[in-house]
């Protein structure tokens, strides 16, 4: 027939003949055994690795440390509080806003579902507002309307507003409603950092560790999306950028936007260890890429040779260590800092500026990690 | 006739499936609705952005206009409705602008002139020509997009992007190797090249057309671009003889496929010389059209002037990072954040796209004047990454973008893809080239 033969002829049997050639062509023009530039960079493995040595851990301590300093304001007595409780419970809010910072680059997954990053951290603080929940017979946690007298900031307040015998004094008060009112905040901190701890420990870290591509949505782009963002805006700008006065016309210093303000001595150290954090999740561990734990070094370095492989890990490496340094820089109380030394604190500031260009640029481009879910036909 | 009818039929259950997969993604909310300020395209910017009613009437309106293009009584009008539709809204947003996009856009138009129903047994030569035509346009011009030194020399971006793949089945670890990126990158270029000639020519076409699906559907596997393989696919169909398609439809289950066999000496009818004028008119714009960036210095990859509308696909990977700072009367500068206004796409889009900076510099111009009534200048520090190179200064930091024009010209405010500032090197210059340039 008229009709079949042209069928035959423009699909028939002929049809995958022609692809053969192609894909010999593929097979024999590379044998895995005879080059080693192959990128044999395992994703599920580096994934595994972080998820298990690095966020989860992670999790766990800021929930231990949560956990404790909920248990210490339970077992004051009101009435009985001393200046000497003051000071031990401001030592565990210490440790518990240290083991904040290392958990608050993993803004994505069961943090973003709960808002962690905003019950915990916003600040600066709204002392007025503080002061006022204390006073009412109940308080729910997580309201859009009271993150900025939640969280960390919140309880800082509580234990800095005075010197630690006057805030005893104040605190065994019962209408002053400060020690009622820290258990409330803690209780709610401690509660939502085993909620997302748990999460990951039951499920979220398996289907983590499963999810190997790179498409916007699957975990090294959740991820990596997740630090950019807290690196640029939490970090960046919200320990830095934003006090020293680098957003704002008159450039005028805003010492009272520093992190914990009212502890005072803790700014520096929060940021110094938020960048150790950073360099932690990029070396896969402490030691720098000395170690064989697999990282985000050794994802670029797989690469290989080439200006957008080990080339920028050399880079990102050096900035990793220049930015330490110019950190180290850095006096608390931060507040006096940015105000006295205001240009050296844009010099440090310059130096993490340099490490967002890094990683949200050279990084995510060489990466090929995509931000958005959504067609894409080349950029 | 009969290339003509296969292609609408498929057109339109292509169209429904995108249209549909549009709207389960969620794209609707994050491409349309979401965003608080949009980047519109040149001329369209009195185009009302729509509203929750509106979006259900654009999109309904892409289905119902499918479902009729699914008919030859009502093709035309279903082609006419889809075509509106579905480029009122690319026209909305030049972020979300994709080559693919714009292709659909240009069939459904000419869906709207050409014969395709199937009662009309003899149709003008030039109906078919015409999308054919436009196909080998299409393959023509995307390979010649590849021969570039980062294409061919260096392999970029596969070189980058296939070792992402290497859980891929059977092709996997091949993908790690350099030597495999350098075969898909001059094989990409040649079978684009080499496609319009091979799908002309009865002798080669039907060897050539399994490879085209292979390539088509290797790249829908391996990159995130949506339908436009299988919009391919599809449309290359065209290029098959009238009894074959005759023979697809007849073989299909059921009556209502059927069409009348080509009546082998009737000859064709014929179109007035208007018809065929306007025909070779559309044609000739597309002909030349991609041309216009031959009219600018300088790497088109980078600059990007007269980039859209000239079927470079999937050529690079490029990245950006742009920072405003605003400047008020009094000479005092800050920072300004553009996530407030700006969803992540766009953010990533502007980061690399030098009239989306200029417009976004406008943009925040108004924003201040509106809030503060204080005028202030713009300006950006923008970092950008092409093609596996590392990031640099891709624009002017020290010039007041709002008083730049996103006309044709010449973008002289981009810096050259050779002149490579980077980062450190910045921060050195930076007090000199502020005093110098009066910020």
């Amino acid at each position: 027939m008229f009709a079949s033969n042209h069928l035959k002829r423009e699909t028939g049997l002929r049809f995958w003949g022609p692809v053969l050639p192609f894909l010999v062509l593929l097979f024999s023009g590379c044998d895995p055994s005879d080059d080693n530039n192959a990128d044999n960079f395992d994703r599920g493995a580096y994934l595994t690795e972080t998820a298990d040595n690095i966020i989860v851990p992670a999790y766990a301590e800021f929930a231990e440390e949560s956990q404790s300093l909920k248990q210490a304001l339970d077992d004051l007595v009101l009435g009985q509080v001393s200046a000497e409780d003051i000071i031990a419970l401001r030592e565990t809010l210490r440790e518990t806003y240290m083991a904040w910072q290392r958990v608050q680059l993993f803004d994505f997954g069961p943090a973003i579902n709960r808002a962690l990053l905003v019950t915990t951290n916003t600040y600066p603080t709204d002392p007025v507002e503080i002061a006022e929940a204390a006073l009412l017979p109940s308080w729910t946690g997580g309201l859009p309307g009271i993150l900025d007298s939640s969280g960390l900031p919140a309880l800082e307040w509580l234990m800095f507003s005075e010197d630690a015998t006057a805030t005893a004094v104040t605190w065994n008060e019962e209408t002053s409603g400060r020690l009622f009112h820290a258990r409330r905040l803690a209780t709610f901190m401690a509660d939502e950092a085993e909620a997302v701890h748990s999460s990951w420990t039951s499920g979220y870290r398996d289907s983590f560790v499963a999810s190997t591509g790179t498409e916007a949505g699957s975990s090294i782009g959740e991820m990596l999306n997740a630090f950019n963002r807290v690196y640029e805006a939490n970090i960046r700008k919200g320990k830095l950028g934003l006090p020293n006065g680098f957003m704002t016309f008159s450039q005028t210093p805003q010492p009272e936007l520093v992190e914990a303000p009212f502890a005072a001595m803790w700014s520096v150290d929060f940021l110094a260890e938020s960048l150790k954090s950073c360099a932690h999740v990029y070396f896969g561990d402490d030691s720098n890429g000395s170690t064989n734990a697999l990282g985000l070094d050794d994802y670029l370095k797989s690469l290989g040779d080439v200006s957008y492989g080990e080339g920028l890990h050399d880079d990102i490496a050096a900035q990793l260590s220049s930015a330490e340094t110019a950190i180290a820089s850095l006096e608390d109380p931060l507040a006096t800092f940015v105000v006295e030394q205001q240009a050296a604190s844009y010099d440090v500031y310059g130096e993490l500026q340099a490490l967002v260009v890094l990683w949200k640029v050279d990084m995510m481009s060489s990466l090929g990690v995509l931000i958005t879910y959504q067609d894409n036909d080349g950029d | 006739m009969a290339p003509l009818l296969t292609l609408r039929r498929m057109f339109a259950v292509l169209v429904l499936f995108s249209t549909t997969r549009f709207v389960f993604n969620g794209w609707v909310d994050t491409q349309v609705l979401d965003p608080i300020w949009t980047f519109p395209f040149d001329g369209f910017e009195w185009l009302p952005r729509p509203s929750l009613t509106g979006a259900w009437v654009l999109f309904s309106g892409m289905i119902l206009g499918g479902v009729l293009l699914l008919f030859g009584k009502t093709a035309k009008w279903g082609a006419a409705l889809f075509f509106i539709c579905f480029t009122y809204v690319e026209l909305l947003d030049k972020s979300n602008y994709l080559n693919h996009y714009y292709f659909v856009s240009l069939v459904a138009f000419m869906l709207i002139w050409l014969p395709t129903s199937a009662t009309t047994s003899m149709v003008p030569r030039l109906a078919v020509t015409s999308i054919r035509l436009l196909l080998a346009l299409v393959y023509f011009y995307a390979g010649l997009a590849k021969l570039n030194a980062d294409w061919l020399l260096n392999a970029q971006p596969l070189i980058m992007w296939l070792p992402q793949h290497s859980s891929f089945p059977l092709l996997g670890p091949l993908f790690a190797f350099k030597e495999v990126a350098f075969l898909f990158s001059w094989a990409g270029a040649a079978f684009d090249l080499f496609a319009p000639f091979a799908l002309f020519s009865d002798r080669i076409r039907p060897y050539f057309y399994p490879i085209l699906v292979t390539f088509h559907v290797l790249t829908w596997i391996l990159f995130p671009i949506g339908v436009f393989p299988w919009v391919m696919i599809a449309c290359t169909t065209v290029f098959f003889s009238d009894g074959w398609h005759v023979g697809l439809w007849n073989r299909m289950p059921g009556s209502s496929w059927r069409v009348p066999l080509p009546n082998s000496d009737g000859g064709n009818a014929i179109w007035s010389v208007q018809q065929v004028a306007l025909v070779w008119i559309f044609l000739g714009i597309q002909l030349i059209f991609p041309w216009r960036v031959l009219a600018y210095q300088g790497s088109m990859y980078w600059h990007e002037s007269g980039y859209r509308f000239g079927w470079r696909v999937m050529l690079m990977e490029k990245a950006g990072w742009a920072t405003y700072f605003i400047q008020n009367d009094k000479g005092q500068e800050r920072e300004f954040p553009v996530g407030d206004f700006l969803t992540p796409n766009q953010e990533k889009m502007m980061g690399t796209q030098p009239d989306l900076m200029i417009a976004t510099a406008k943009h925040i111009q108004e924003i201040w004047d509106d809030a503060k009534g204080e005028h202030v200048r713009v300006r950006a520090e923008v970092w950008a990454s092409l093609n596996g190179r590392r990031s640099q200064l891709m624009i002017d930091p020290f010039v007041d973008l709002t008083t730049l024009e996103n006309d044709w010209g010449q973008r002289t405010f981009v810096l050259p893809l050779d002149s490579v500032i980077r980062p450190k090197q910045y921060e050195s210059m930076k007090d000199s080239l502020r005093d110098a340039r009066g910020w």
